[in-house]
């Protein structure tokens, strides 16, 4: 686990995945079983990492509570993770089946509303003001893809716009996470500012680095097929960039590929090469280093504890995998 | 306070006679202020427009008077919408007192409304151009025309889509994609046209590759006449409403028998269409904007007639009272956006919103999943259409209170509460009918439940209120989640209808826990959702043909059964009542919703149509088996071919669930489920909310009764509603 190496870090998340199955328990087996479905194969578990080292800018730890916290976050994530699948039709997550194509979408979408109930039901338990953070980001979650969604397939997305979504859909979470561990550690009120800074900045960085992944890369280090944001009409940074910067030529050819009613592959590719071509990547991957140096200088802020080298060293890694 | 300035040539001048400016002049005068009515034309002259005023529109110009003055105005009873490549929709006004829609044309309703308000003592002045408003303090005091200045305390602009004085006010910006337009013709020799507005979306390019922001009109004005036309919600690089226009022609020409012989009467003519209405931008100091002015124009059908006439007496209205001291007309403001909230996305998401109701609209148009019955109703059919409140399916539950009970304030409040919440988030969402004003508030629902419940403990605690619309919400939440089809109908295609239902139902869980949060409900709340996943779930694995009683079961623990059940529960508990009360109630809920669903289920298998307004083609299309439906199969095996088949006819399904001894046992069923419900509510103390509910209950079963009565009366169980199947058409509009 290179992208976090802190030890009391470590150890609660190795204490978490039992947690997340245990919380997944129903009385249905069915039901159990598509649930735990996501959480059973890992993933990073970013969002419980920075609760925990969040916490670590306080005075006192409860080890249940904070655990609790983390799970109930990185539930609602994976809850949200279960509906986009869905609304993507996305056929691998985490390289295997996705939920859906496994089960249905009937049964995905409705073990997603389980997981966030079951969420909400934990974050319910903490004590203020977590629960109302909680409730306002995940507001923000399903604004964010609502307002996404209305947005697919418009190639005269704004960049500031397509910020407005980030914030809500991916770094409100980020957010939440740094915020909750703060404030269940009692940390004071300029460190809990910081985090939340920090928190948001990732959240930035992470969701610009996502998009640029989605351009570059290959199928096997993403578990998904490459350009399916395009495909969906999600058009991410490095499209927008294109859109805004790119040569007339090139703009006005992706333009009328994006605008097809429903675009072959050959389309897809054409419009991935304009991307790449039109030095787009390079921009977004600027837009990412500016979140990720604006985190860094949040966490700065910080008392200089082992937590906020963790912190530094997770905004580092996540940036560099998208290069 | 500003009084009139003795050079004030009227209390108020309207500026532009059209609908809206003509009706707000009409009920000035009428209410005895001096008006003045400009327009830079002089009447009768002929308009831009599809002509058809419906319902809503109806009553007011029957208020006026309007109607004897339009004995050739065409009567219309409906919309019949086509969706490329779908088969035809039918929207029809439900039987009632109200009188029909009309089609007229603007030459001829323009000039009647007009010499209504000279009738009524309002002031004509014709050929006056007005360059601009006057404006003192940020107070507008009149206009300037033909070089003079023409004072008045209020000025009301009613000066059409592309309105200056709004724009001088700064009330109005052109919009990020320009504004949108529509071309309009009348044309003759049609032959075969009924009683219905004729209404086709989206348009698209020849190729059909592209899909356009667009729909196309053909509005009957005569037995061999109509209005058709073509309307461009944006500006879109590339098309242009002239050839969309020609191509709409060409199309309704060659691709539909009835516009073979068609010829062009009189020239074409154009407008600009603006859908941009905002409470916040309606007014200003001295000045208040009406109909097109306002941006007042469905983005989705295009009718704007009923918005001018409503906005043209409501602006009266507020001018009349605020005529002493104009500077403050906020009051406007409030009672349009409580008339129209939701009929118009406001701000800058608007265009996109537009943009997604279409696509889901295009995407689930064949469907009979709730959710899109709902948006459809919703985006499509006018006010007054068959439906909710005024077809007699839903139930106004009033009469069935104990009179003593005293819920009918907090129902509003609920009411409001709901559509308060989600208007910020998505103002058309508050059309759907659990969530707009009217009937529906009142009728048989959750909240309602909560409030009885509440009734066995301390009733007026003050989170009472946001936990039944906390339920309500999640309620239509599991609603839109049971619009996902199990498997997506087209792979390559984005399913915007699947998407749709889970934005939706996120959107209201989110919003649904905001309102339970202050009350620390949360946990609550997270309970009822996690039982209702579970109780999904089994019935997603239960397959398409359990057992009857076993779908009973599973009933009972799902959709309106469990609805009602959790909110009998909650609201006896976070009243604090004891839990066998909690428990008694939650049963009466149950069995509330049990009765309600099989009087939706049992209505269309005979024909008739369920609370969403939905027929049997809904038990076509969805994968879990209606409890009659089973019964029906046990007794006709041939029934599973009949659903296992695509193009199967609702017709057939109708017919032959006519022929099995269904109907009597769901009646029999009903009646034995309120009395074991009934028999619960004797455990609770008497008094108006359990008389309340006994009633409910009773009231539950009778309309199964009632459903089957009246699918016997038809005899063979021929539909009471004649499903509409035509052939099949795509319109597209030729090359761009």
């Amino acid at each position: 686990m290179s992208w976090v190496t802190h030890e009391p870090c470590v150890r609660r998340l190795e204490r978490l995945g039992p947690l997340l199955e245990e919380t997944l328990a129903s009385e249905d087996e069915h039901l159990s079983e598509v649930a735990r479905h996501l959480v059973a194969q890992g993933g990073k578990r970013l969002r419980p990492a920075l609760v925990f080292l969040s916490a670590e800018f306080g005075p006192r730890v409860d080890e249940d509570v904070l655990l609790r916290a983390a799970a109930a976050i990185e539930l609602l994530h994976v809850a949200t993770l279960y509906h986009d699948d869905v609304m993507d039709r996305a056929e691998s997550r985490r390289g295997a089946p996705s939920t859906h194509a496994r089960w249905g979408q009937a049964a995905a979408v409705t073990a997603g509303t389980y997981v966030f109930a079951r969420a909400m039901r934990l974050l319910g338990g903490l004590d203020r003001p977590v629960p109302a953070w909680a409730g306002q980001a995940v507001l923000a979650l399903a604004l964010g893809q609502l307002q996404e969604t209305e947005n697919a397939y418009n190639a005269g997305h704004q960049v500031a716009r397509y910020l407005e979504v980030s914030v809500r859909k991916t770094a409100s979470l980020f957010e939440l996470s740094c915020r909750a561990g703060a404030a269940l550690s009692g940390a004071d009120e300029d460190a809990c500012e910081a985090l939340g800074l920090y928190g948001r900045a990732l959240g930035l960085a992470f969701q610009a680095v996502d998009d640029v992944l989605d351009v570059t890369a290959d199928a096997a280090l993403l578990g998904k097929r490459p350009g399916s944001d395009l495909r969906e009409g999600v058009y991410g940074l490095p499209t927008l960039m294109a859109l805004a910067h790119g040569a007339e030529a090139e703009q006005e050819r992706l333009r009328a590929l994006l605008a097809l009613d429903s675009p072959d592959d050959g389309d897809l590719a054409e419009a991935r090469e304009l991307i790449l071509g039109s030095g787009a990547v390079a921009h977004a991957t600027a837009v990412a280093d500016h979140y990720a140096d604006e985190a860094v200088s949040a966490a700065q802020r910080l008392p200089d504890r082992p937590a906020r080298r963790a912190l530094v060293q997770l905004c580092h890694h996540l940036v560099l995998t998208g290069r | 306070m500003s009084h009139p300035s003795p050079e004030a040539i009227a209390d108020v001048i309207v500026v532009g006679a059209g609908p809206a400016g003509a009706c707000a002049a009409y009920h000035l005068a009428r209410r005895g202020r001096r008006v003045a009515l400009l327009d830079r034309t002089a009447f009768p002259r002929d308009k831009s427009c599809g002509d058809a005023v419906t319902r809503a529109g109806i009553a007011l110009l029957a208020e006026m008077g309007a109607l004897e003055l339009l004995p050739s105005a065409w009567p219309v009873r409906g919309l019949r919408v086509t969706m490329r490549g779908h088969a035809p929709r039918e929207f029809r006004d439900a039987a009632g007192p109200e009188r029909d829609g009309l089609v007229v044309p603007r030459a001829l309703l323009d000039d009647a409304l007009v010499r209504l308000a000279v009738a009524a003592g309002a002031q004509l002045r014709e050929r006056v151009r007005v360059r601009r408003l006057v404006q003192e303090d940020g107070v507008v005091r009149g206009v300037e025309a033909g070089g003079r200045l023409l004072r008045a305390p209020v000025v009301i602009a009613a000066d059409g889509a592309a309105s200056a004085l709004s724009r001088q006010a700064g009330l109005t910006a052109t919009p990020p994609g320009g504004l949108g337009y529509a071309l309009r013709a009348y044309v003759e020799d049609v032959h075969g046209l009924d009683h219905l507005l004729e209404f086709m979306a989206p348009l698209t390019d020849a190729g059909a590759r592209h899909w356009l922001p667009s729909y196309g009109w053909a509005f009957p004005t005569g037995p061999t006449s109509a209005n058709v036309g073509v309307g461009l919600v944006e500006r879109v690089p590339n098309a242009r409403s002239d050839a969309l226009f020609a191509a709409f022609l060409e199309e309704l020409r060659t691709g539909d028998p009835r516009f073979r012989g068609m010829r062009p009467a009189g020239a074409r003519r154009g407008a600009p269409l603006r859908f941009d209405f905002s409470p916040h931008r309606c007014w200003a100091p001295g000045l208040l904007l009406a109909g097109d002015a306002a941006g007042m124009i469905s983005p989705f059908t295009g009718e704007g007639i009923s918005f001018a006439l409503e906005s043209g007496k409501l602006a009266a209205e507020v001018a009349d009272e605020r005529l002493a001291d104009p500077r403050d007309l906020s009051r406007y403001a409030r009672l349009l956006s409580g008339r129209f909230q939701g009929y118009f996305e406001t701000g800058q998401h608007a265009a996109e919103r537009h943009r997604l109701v279409w696509h889901v609209l295009d995407d689930t148009f064949d469907s009979e999943r709730p959710i899109y019955a709902l948006v459809r109703r919703a985006a499509l059919a006018p006010e007054g259409m068959a439906g909710f409140g005024s077809s007699g399916v839903l139930t106004d539950a009033r009469p069935l209170l104990d009179p003593a009970v005293g819920v009918g304030a907090e129902l509003v409040e609920v009411g409001e509460l709901l559509a308060e919440t989600m208007r910020p988030d998505w103002p058309f969402l508050t059309r759907l009918p659990a969530l707009s004003s009217g009937s529906f508030q009142l009728s048989v629902r959750p909240a309602l439940m909560v409030l009885l419940a509440a009734r066995f403990g301390d009733w007026r605690r003050p989170e009472l209120t946001s936990l039944a619309a906390a339920v309500e919400l999640a309620g239509l939440a599991g609603l839109a989640q049971s619009g996902v089809p199990d498997r997506p109908s087209d792979e390559g295609r984005p399913n915007w209808g699947t998407m749709f239902a889970v934005l939706v139902s996120d959107v209201m869980l989110a919003r649904a826990l905001g309102l339970c949060a202050d009350g620390d409900l949360v946990p609550e709340l997270a309970r009822i959702v996690e039982e209702a996943c579970t109780s999904r779930m089994r019935e997603l694995r239960a397959g398409r043909f359990p057992s009857p009683g076993d779908r009973l079961a599973l009933m009972g623990r799902t959709g309106p059964a469990a609805l009602f059940a959790a909110a009998g529960e909650l609201g006896a508990r976070v009243s604090g009542a004891d839990e066998a009360v909690a428990a008694a109630l939650g049963d009466a809920g149950r069995g509330l919703g049990l009765c309600l669903q099989l009087a939706d289920d049992v209505a269309r298998l005979l024909g008739g149509t369920d609370r969403l307004g939905r027929d049997a083609r809904a038990d076509l299309e969805e994968e879990i088996t209606s409890y009659p439906l089973l019964l029906a199969l046990r007794e006709d095996p041939e029934l599973a071919r009949l659903l296992a088949r695509a193009d199967s006819s609702a017709d057939e399904l109708v017919r032959r669930c006519a022929r099995t001894g269904m109907a009597a046992e769901v009646a029999e069923r009903a009646r034995r489920l309120a009395d074991e419900a009934s028999a619960g509510l004797a455990t609770l103390a008497d008094g108006p909310a359990t008389r309340s509910l006994a009633a409910l209950l009773t009231h539950a079963a009778s309309r199964v009764e009632r459903e089957v009565l009246m699918g016997a009366r038809t005899g063979d169980g021929s539909p009471r509603v004649p499903p509409a199947r035509v052939t099949t058409r795509t319109f597209s509009a030729g090359k761009l």
